[in-house]
């Protein structure tokens, strides 16, 4: 693990504030820091501004508030081609009339390398991604796979400062997409460079990144280490967008140092975590992981809740129970037993989970309840 | 069944008829052109059939610098020199209205092809109007710019559908690569909407070359083109000579077809079918 404490950020945005037709914000009050040889992922649904922030940062958009800072110094105005980032498009963007070789060359070109080193050096890179054999090929004549590749050579052929990824891996099958993410990673260690990596999807996220920015509506929710953003959600969205997660929503009903007490519609009361502080007489939602649910034949702890399987689904490393639990929707949980050790459809169980597991936090909105 | 044998009985008949029209529009196009060139060789002195004998002499006759040839360098001279400032201009403007939007835009569009929409007659009349005040009557240059206007829609109606095929993200990854964006036009953008300026060009060329009207308006006896010494041909005296020419026109435009067709496929060759 690198060290990033103490290190100066190579990218700051402060307070951006982005709007195309002067009417939507699509990015509010945005700051983001991001240190030196990071790996950082922007996270989020569809048209949250993941990639108009990357926009902003190449230099194709323009900020309508606020500053960009690389290095320190203010970068507003600087324009795409002298701000030394790679760049890679979800689309590939390799040029079609070059071969794969002219490609990954084209950046040195317009740096007036010498050729002796253009040639060096565009077949190191080549190399480095285990295309030394296809430089003659036009890009049309390559794979998915093979033409992602080459764009990330192109993108770090002349060695810049900062790589943007917007989903580079999207248009690739499931397989290839992870043993891309995995060359992705094992390059961001060769080379030590800072990359800010924008996906929606958020296995990836959370394998790649040393930090992961979860955005919703042009704001960035919550920013952290893939295990804190996945152990320790901060708000409800967080909590349902990475990962699978049981909402049990109510209404607060004792309040004690960190812990609370929610009392679902139905009567029943659980307990958990109070991260946001949330007072007697809040409406709130407790999440919980569903490789946190315990299940158990007969009550054993005061706050256990009643609960029948309704589904049994074998996943080969695990079992996911669906249950029917009053008060509370759609409800999962995950175990490693063996299949000979299911618990039957129709079974009646009482379900719980230790205290530090269930995190209350702000109630559901519609359109998360929904989903 | 049943059903099925119809339905392709009818798709037969479709496809006869299909085929029987595109023919016979194929041939009233091109027959009328085809069934004067033999007169082109007749030893007689009028346009009609039956020709009196064989003879190459009406070819001899356009093949003298005067007035055939002379005309002919005037309406190369001129045709070039309008073909390259339409294609410069028309591809500067298509770029631009195609990676900015202005308000006033479609105005800008509508003003840049009025050329083609407003009748031939009333533009010649206006630039003569125009040339008389400003003295570039009976002048190349006049008659160059004239023409330039007259293609220049051409070019940018191409180009502008070409544009709208082009990726512009490969522009942007251009930029984020280090190039400037003069480089990034030079080495990504122009080679891949080439073709697009080339056929733009083209039309440029044939517009020119086969324009008559602007002609007889603005030019003087020094700068007859091929169309006009033509058209004066047709009035003074009416001779073969005229269709020999014809004849010479109409290889030398089927011979640009042919090679723009065969770049058409080398650069869809090279691109892979994109
Ligand atoms: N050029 C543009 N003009 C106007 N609106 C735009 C433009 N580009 C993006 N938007 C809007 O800005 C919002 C954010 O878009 P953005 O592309 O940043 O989302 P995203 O997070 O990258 O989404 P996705 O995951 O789908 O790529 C969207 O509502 C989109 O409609
Ligand atoms: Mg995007």
């Amino acid at each position: 693990m690198r060290d990033l404490a103490d290190t100066a950020p190579i990218v700051q945005f402060r307070g951006i504030d982005k709007t195309y037709d002067g009417d939507v914000n699509i990015l509010e009050k945005l700051d983001l820091d991001i240190q030196q040889g990071e790996f950082v992922t922007l996270l989020g649904p569809s048209g949250s501004g993941k990639s108009t922030l990357l926009m902003i940062l190449a230099g194709f958009e323009e900020v309508t508030g606020g500053e960009v800072l690389l290095n320190g110094e203010r970068l507003n105005n600087v324009p795409p081609h002298k701000r030394n980032m790679g760049v890679v498009f979800q689309s590939y963007a390799l040029f079609p009339h070059m071969s794969v070789r002219q490609n990954v060359a084209y950046p040195l070109k317009q740096r007036g390398v010498p050729k002796a080193e253009i040639d060096a050096r565009a077949e190191k890179a080549l190399d480095m991604i285990h295309m030394k054999e296809f430089g003659e090929r036009m890009p049309t004549q390559l794979s998915g796979g093979q033409q992602q590749r080459v764009a990330l050579a192109r993108a770090i052929v002349y060695q810049p400062e900062v790589i943007l990824m917007d989903e580079p891996l999207g248009a690739l099958d499931k397989k290839l997409r992870e043993k891309m993410q995995i060359e992705i990673k094992h390059l961001h260690e060769q080379l030590g460079t800072t990359i800010v990596f924008v996906t929606h999807d958020q296995s990836e996220a959370l394998t790649m990144s040393d930090r992961i920015a979860v955005f919703n509506d042009g704001k960035i929710l919550q920013i952290g280490p893939p295990s804190e953003i996945y152990e320790a959600p901060n708000c409800s969205f967080v909590a349902n967008f990475i990962g699978e997660t049981n909402n049990f929503s109510g209404q607060v009903t004792a309040q004690s140092g960190d812990a609370c007490t929610l009392r679902m519609a139905n009567g029943a009361e659980i307990s958990g975590q109070n991260i946001l502080g949330a007072r007697v007489g809040d409406a709130a939602c407790m999440a919980v992981r569903p490789e946190h649910v315990k299940l158990d034949l007969e009550q054993v702890c005061s706050h256990a809740l009643k609960a029948k399987v309704t589904g049994v689904i074998y996943h080969g490393d695990h079992i996911r129970y669906e249950l029917d639990v009053p008060g509370a929707r759609d409800v999962t949980a995950r175990s490693n037993a063996h299949m000979q050790d299911a618990l039957p459809e129709g079974q009646e169980v009482y379900i719980h989970w230790d205290m530090d597991k269930g995190r209350v936090l702000d109630p559901l909105s519609g359109a998360e309840g929904a989903a | 069944m049943a059903n099925n044998s119809t339905r392709t009985a009818q798709e037969r008949i479709a496809s006869v008829l299909l085929k029987a029209f595109v023919g016979m529009t194929c041939f009233f196009l091109i027959f009328p052109i085809l069934a004067i060139i033999p007169i082109s060789f007749s030893s007689g002195s009028f346009l009609s059939y039956p020709m009196p004998g064989f003879s190459l002499q009406w070819y001899e006759a356009v093949l003298q610098p005067f007035p055939w040839l002379e005309t002919l360098w005037n309406s190369l001279f001129i045709a070039i020199c309008a073909t390259v400032l339409a294609t410069t201009l028309g591809t500067l403007a298509a770029y631009g209205l195609t990676v900015s939007r202005f308000p006033g835009r479609g105005l800008v569009i509508a003003i840049i092809i009025s050329p083609l929409i407003v009748p031939i007659i009333v533009v010649a009349l206006g630039v003569y109007f125009f040339f008389a005040r400003v003295g570039l009557l009976g002048t190349f240059t006049g008659l160059i710019m004239a023409h330039t206007a007259l293609g220049a829609p051409f070019v940018v109606i191409t180009v502008l559908a070409t544009l709208q095929g082009f990726d512009m993200q490969l522009v942007r990854a251009s930029s984020s690569l280090g190039a400037k964006p003069m480089a990034t036009f030079r080495q990504v953008t122009f080679p891949l909407i080439a073709p697009g300026i080339a056929t733009g060009a083209l039309f440029a060329f044939i517009t020119s070359f086969d324009e008559v009207v602007v002609a007889l308006f603005v030019a003087s006896p020094a700068q007859f083109t091929l169309p006009r010494q033509m058209f004066a041909g047709l009035r003074d005296q009416l001779d073969p000579s005229i269709v020999a020419m014809s004849t010479l026109l109409i290889l030398f435009t089927s011979l640009i077809l042919i090679v723009m067709e065969l770049l058409r496929r080398r650069t869809q060759r090279i691109m892979g079918g994109r």
